[in-house]
C-alpha cells in the first residue's frame, strides 16, 4: 500500500486508504501526494494492460505541476478548513471495500491514470465520460457537484478583495461574518470595514437602509473640558481680538456702549491691544485697524486704541488627540443610541429653578443655559442637573440666548441684548438698539444677527462694531439664523419666512406657505439632507406645497443614474438637498427647499401652534403650546412620537445627538436623555 | 490608431481572442497598455486568465461596451445590481472566483464591483452557521472563544433594518 508522506493537514487524512484515489488527493497539486501506482495489494493482474501516458503528456504534466497555481481545492493550507470532503473519501473508501478486489484494483486504475492526466487529457475524459452517462448518473453528478464546487472567498482572496466584499455588508450581515471562523473574524472586524460603515451612517441617514447614526462627536470634549477648572481658565482670559469698535448711526443716537462702561467687566484687561502671542489675531488687528483709520467713526472716543464691541473670553482648552478607538466600538455606541431613539428608550430629567416660564434654551455637552420670564438666565450643568449660577442683569423677560464656548449673548424685552462671559458670569458689554423687545438672535465668528418686536433685525459685526438695519417685515420678527455666514433667514407674525444678503441688506426671498405667525426656524446650514418631495412631480421639477402629505416621495438628487432612478419604487425617490424648517401658529411644521424656495413638506400633528423646532439629519423636534414635544422623522416628515412632561406650552426646545430639552411657558425645563445604555 | 482597430489576446492555455479595441479598453490594464506601446500588432498573453473566464469577461464588456458611466456606473455602493448584471453573475462559485481574480487583474472596475457585490450577497441575511454552509467552512473558534465572539457580536447588533 502507498503511503502518503506527512502533510499538514490532520491526522485522520494521512490514514485513508489509498486505495480510494481521494478527492482531494490530487497528484496534479500536491507534489508529496504521488499518483496511485499499482502495489502488492493492488496489482492489477498481468493480463490487464498497462496503461501510462504518452511521455510527451508526462513531461507536459510535470512542467505544468511546476508552474500552476494550485487550485482552490488542492491547496495544502486549506484542506484542513474543508472537513466535508474528508467524511466523502471515508464513504468511498468503505463502499469500494465491498468489491471483489480485481474490481477494486480495475477502479483504482481508472482513478489513477486520471490522477496523472494533464489537465487537457482530463477535461476530454471527463467530456468522454458525460456522453455516457444516463441520466441518473448525470443527475447524480448534477447533486454533487455545487456542494463541491463551495468555495470560501474571504479567506482565499487577496485581502485588499476581501475587504472590498465585506465593505458592501451592513452591520448585522458583519457580525455574523465575524463569527464565522478566525479568518472570517479577522476581516469582518477590520477597522477599514467599519469606518466605511461609520461614514455611512453617522451623522446622515444611509440611504440604502434608512438608518443614521448619531454623530456623539462633543462627548470627548466634555470629558476633557471637565478636568479643567475655572479658575486656572479665568487667569488665562486674556484678550482675543482687540478690534476697532464702530458704531453706525443706528447705534450712535443711544448712548456709546464701551467695554470700559461695562461695569460688570472688571476681571478683563483694558481694551488697549497688548502683545499678543497669538501672532495671527495680532496681525490681522493691525490690518484692519489701519484699514479702519480711514474711515473713522464720529462716535470714536479718545483712545487712540478703539474698543472692539466685546473682548471675547478664550474658550476652555480643546482636548489634545484622542486615544484611538476601533470604528467598530464607535459604531457600536451609536447603534445603542439610536436605538434608543427609536424605541423610546430615555431617561427624563428635570431641571428646577426658574420662578416664571423659560423662553429660550441652549445646550450642548456640558452647559444648559436657559431664560426666562424671572428676568433671569440659568447656566445649568447639563449631566447633573445642578444651577450652576444665574445671570442678572437684564430688566425684562429674557427672550433669547446663543452661547458658544467662550461666551453667551441674551435678548431681552428690555431692548438690550447683553454679551456674558458664562464661565464666570461676569456681563461683558450691553448693546442697545432695538426700540422695542429683543425676541432672536443669532452668532458666529464675526456677526451678531438680532430680530425684535420692532420688526427690525440688526447685524452687529463683532470685529468692527458697526451695526446695519434689515427692514422688510411687517411684524414682530420672532426668529433670525445665519445661513451660510453671508446670508440670514428670519421669521415674522407677519406669516413669512425671509432669506437676506446681509452684506447687501436686501431680502432675496420670501417664503409664504404658513397661515399663522411663523414662530421659529432652523437651516441645515451647509449641511445635505435627505427629504421628502412629491411624487406627482418630475423630480428635479420645482415641488410645489406639499399640502398632499401623504403623497409625498423621498426623491434621490445630486444627479444619480436614471437606470437606478426608476429602478425604485415607484412612490421612493431620494433627494438631497438644504433645507430650512419653520414653525407656526398654524400648527405645522413646513420644509423649505433653500435653493428654489419651493415647501417640500408640511407635518401636521401638533392640536396647536408650533412655537419652536430644532433639528438634525436624522430627526426633527418641535415644541408646540399644546404642552408637547414632537419627534419627526427628518427625512419622512412622519410623526415618530410625542413627549409630553411640562403643563405649560413648550416654548422652546433644543436637540441634540443623545438629548432633548424642552423649557415651558410653567417655568419648567425637562431633558429627555437618550444616551444609556439600557 | 483607429476606434475600430481589434486587439488580439491569449487565454492561459493559448487560445486567442480577437476583439475590438474599445472592449479591450473597458480594461485599464490593457487600456493603458495599449497607450503606452501602441497596437504592435501582436497577441497580448493574459497567463493568468483562462480561455472561459475570458470568454466571460468578454461577454461582459461588450453588453457595457456603450455604458456612458462605464466607470462611475458602480460608484453607489448602495445602488442595486441591474438584471442582466445579476443574471450574468450566476454561475458557481468557482467561475465566480475565477471572474474575481480576472477582474482584478486586468483591472475592470465595474466587474470588480459587480462581483465582490454578489458574493457579499451570498453572506447578507445569513447566520453564521449559513455562512459557513454556504461556503464550506470550518468553525475553527474554541467552544470559550465562540462564546466570546458570540457576546461580542450579539444582541447589540440586532436591529430592525
Amino acid at each position: 500500500m502507498a503511503h502518503r508522506s506527512p502533510s499538514p493537514s490532520p491526522a485522520p487524512v494521512d490514514t485513508i486508504d489509498l486505495l480510494a484515489p481521494s478527492l482531494c488527493l490530487n497528484p496534479d497539486a500536491i507534489a508529496d501526494l504521488a499518483p496511485v501506482q499499482p502495489s502488492e495489494h493492488n496489482l492489477l493482474p498481468s493480463t490487464f494492460p498497462t496503461l501510462t501516458w504518452s511521455e510527451q503528456s508526462s513531461l507536459h504534466h510535470n512542467v505544468s505541476l511546476g508552474e500552476k497555481r494550485l487550485c482552490y481545492r488542492h491547496r495544502p493550507d486549506l484542506r484542513s478548513k474543508r472537513a466535508a470532503d474528508e467524511s466523502q473519501l471515508e464513504e468511498l473508501q468503505q463502499d469500494i471495500r465491498l468489491l471483489p478486489s480485481h474490481d477494486q484494483q480495475i477502479i483504482s486504475h481508472i482513478w489513477s491514470l486520471f490522477g496523472s492526466a494533464p489537465a487537457s487529457h482530463r477535461q476530454l475524459v471527463l467530456s468522454g465520460l458525460l456522453t455516457q452517462c444516463c441520466v441518473p448518473q448525470l443527475s447524480f453528478l448534477s447533486n454533487h457537484l455545487q456542494p463541491l464546487l463551495r468555495i470560501d472567498f474571504l479567506t482565499i482572496l487577496p485581502p485588499e478583495i476581501s475587504l472590498r466584499i465585506l465593505s458592501y455588508l451592513d452591520a448585522t450581515s458583519l457580525c455574523h461574518a465575524a463569527q464565522v471562523c478566525k479568518s472570517w473574524k479577522r476581516l469582518a472586524d477590520d477597522d477599514v470595514v467599519w469606518h466605511r460603515m461609520c461614514e455611512q451612517h453617522i451623522g446622515l441617514k444611509c440611504t440604502k437602509c434608512g438608518w443614521g447614526l448619531p454623530l456623539l462627536e462633543k462627548k470627548k470634549v466634555r470629558a476633557k473640558r471637565q478636568q479643567l477648572s475655572y479658575p486656572s481658565y479665568i487667569q488665562e482670559v486674556a484678550e482675543v481680538q482687540a478690534l476697532p469698535l464702530q458704531i453706525d448711526t443706528a447705534v450712535s443716537s443711544h448712548p456709546s456702549p464701551s467695554p470700559s462702561a461695562s461695569p460688570s467687566s472688571p476681571n478683563f484687561p483694558s481694551r488697549r491691544r497688548s502683545a499678543s502671542s497669538d501672532l495671527e489675531s495680532d496681525s490681522r488687528s493691525t490690518k484692519r485697524a489701519r484699514h479702519d483709520s480711514r474711515s473713522p467713526s464720529p462716535s470714536y472716543n479718545s483712545n487712540d486704541y478703539p474698543a472692539p464691541l466685546f473682548q471675547s473670553p478664550v474658550p476652555p482648552a480643546k482636548p489634545e488627540g484622542t486615544t484611538k478607538r476601533l470604528w467598530k466600538d464607535i459604531y457600536s455606541e451609536r447603534l445603542i443610541v439610536e436605538r434608543n431613539w427609536r424605541k423610546r428608550n430615555y431617561k427624563v430629567k428635570q431641571f428646577r429653578g426658574h420662578t416664571d416660564g423659560v423662553m429660550c434654551l441652549q445646550f450642548d455637552d456640558s452647559f444648559l443655559i436657559t431664560g426666562s420670564y424671572d428676568n433671569s438666565v440659568k447656566v445649568w450643568n447639563v449631566e447633573t442637573g445642578e444651577c450652576l449660577r444665574t445671570l442678572t442683569g437684564h430688566a425684562l423677560c429674557v427672550r433669547a440666548l446663543h452661547f458658544d464656548e467662550a461666551k453667551l449673548i441674551t435678548g431681552s424685552m428690555d431692548r438690550t441684548l447683553k454679551i456674558w462671559n458664562y464661565h464666570t458670569g461676569q456681563c461683558i458689554r450691553t448693546l442697545q438698539g432695538h426700540t422695542d423687545g429683543v425676541v432672536t438672535l443669532d452668532f458666529d465668528s464675526r456677526i451678531l444677527a438680532s430680530g425684535s418686536v420692532d420688526a427690525t433685525i440688526k447685524i452687529w459685526n463683532f470685529a468692527t462694531g458697526q451695526c446695519s438695519t434689515l427692514k422688510g417685515h411687517d411684524d414682530l420678527v420672532n426668529k433670525v439664523q445665519i445661513y451660510k455666514k453671508d446670508f440670514l433667514f428670519s421669521t415674522s407674525d407677519d406669516t413669512t419666512v425671509k432669506l437676506w444678503d446681509i452684506a447687501a441688506g436686501v431680502c432675496l426671498r420670501t417664503f409664504s406657505g404658513h397661515t399663522g405667525r411663523v414662530q421659529s426656524l432652523q437651516t441645515s446650514g451647509e449641511a445635505l439632507i435627505s427629504i421628502i418631495a412629491n411624487r406627482r412631480h418630475d423630480k428635479f421639477a420645482a415641488l410645489e406645497p406639499a399640502s398632499q402629505g401623504s403623497n409625498a416621495v423621498v426623491s434621490r438628487g445630486r444627479a444619480t443614474s436614471p437606470a437606478y432612478e426608476s429602478s425604485s419604487s415607484d412612490s421612493e425617490a431620494r433627494t438631497t438637498r438644504s433645507i430650512v424648517v419653520t414653525g407656526g401658529l398654524d400648527n405645522t411644521l413646513k420644509i423649505w427647499d433653500v435653493e428654489t424656495g419651493a415647501c417640500l413638506n408640511t407635518l401636521f400633528g401638533h392640536e396647536e401652534g408650533v412655537w419652536s423646532l430644532a433639528f438634525d439629519k436624522l430627526r426633527i423636534v418641535s415644541g408646540s403650546l399644546d404642552k408637547t414635544i414632537k419627534v419627526w422623522d427628518t427625512e419622512s416628515g412622519e410623526c415618530l412620537y410625542t413627549l409630553s412632561g411640562p403643563e405649560g406650552p413648550v416654548t422652546c426646545v433644543g436637540l441634540g445627538d443623545t438629548k432633548v430639552v424642552g423649557g415651558s411657558a410653567d417655568g419648567s425645563v425637562f431633558l429627555w436623555d437618550y444616551g444609556a445604555r439600557m | 490608431m483607429s476606434a475600430h482597430s481589434q486587439i488580439l489576446l491569449t487565454s492561459s492555455e493559448g487560445t486567442e481572442f480577437l476583439i475590438d479595441r474599445d472592449i479591450a479598453d473597458k480594461s485599464m490594464l490593457l487600456k493603458c497598455m495599449l497607450e503606452d506601446i501602441g497596437e504592435i500588432g501582436q497577441a497580448v498573453p493574459l497567463p493568468n486568465v483562462s480561455g472561459p473566464i475570458l470568454t466571460k469577461v468578454i461577454e461582459y464588456c461588450t453588453h457595457h461596451r456603450d455604458d456612458p458611466n462605464f466607470l462611475s456606473a458602480n460608484d453607489d455602493v448602495t445602488a442595486d445590481i441591474d438584471e442582466w448584471d445579476l443574471e450574468y453573475c450566476k454561475v458557481d462559485q468557482g467561475t465566480l472566483y475565477e471572474l474575481i481574480l480576472a477582474a482584478n487583474y486586468l483591472d475592470i472596475k465595474p466587474l470588480m464591483d459587480l462581483t465582490c457585490k454578489t458574493v457579499a450577497n451570498m453572506i447578507k441575511a445569513k447566520s453564521p452557521e449559513e455562512i459557513r454552509k454556504t461556503f464550506n467552512i470550518t468553525n475553527d473558534f474554541t467552544p470559550e472563544e465562540e462564546d466570546q465572539v458570540r457576546r461580542e457580536n450579539g444582541k447589540d447588533w440586532v436591529d430592525e433594518h
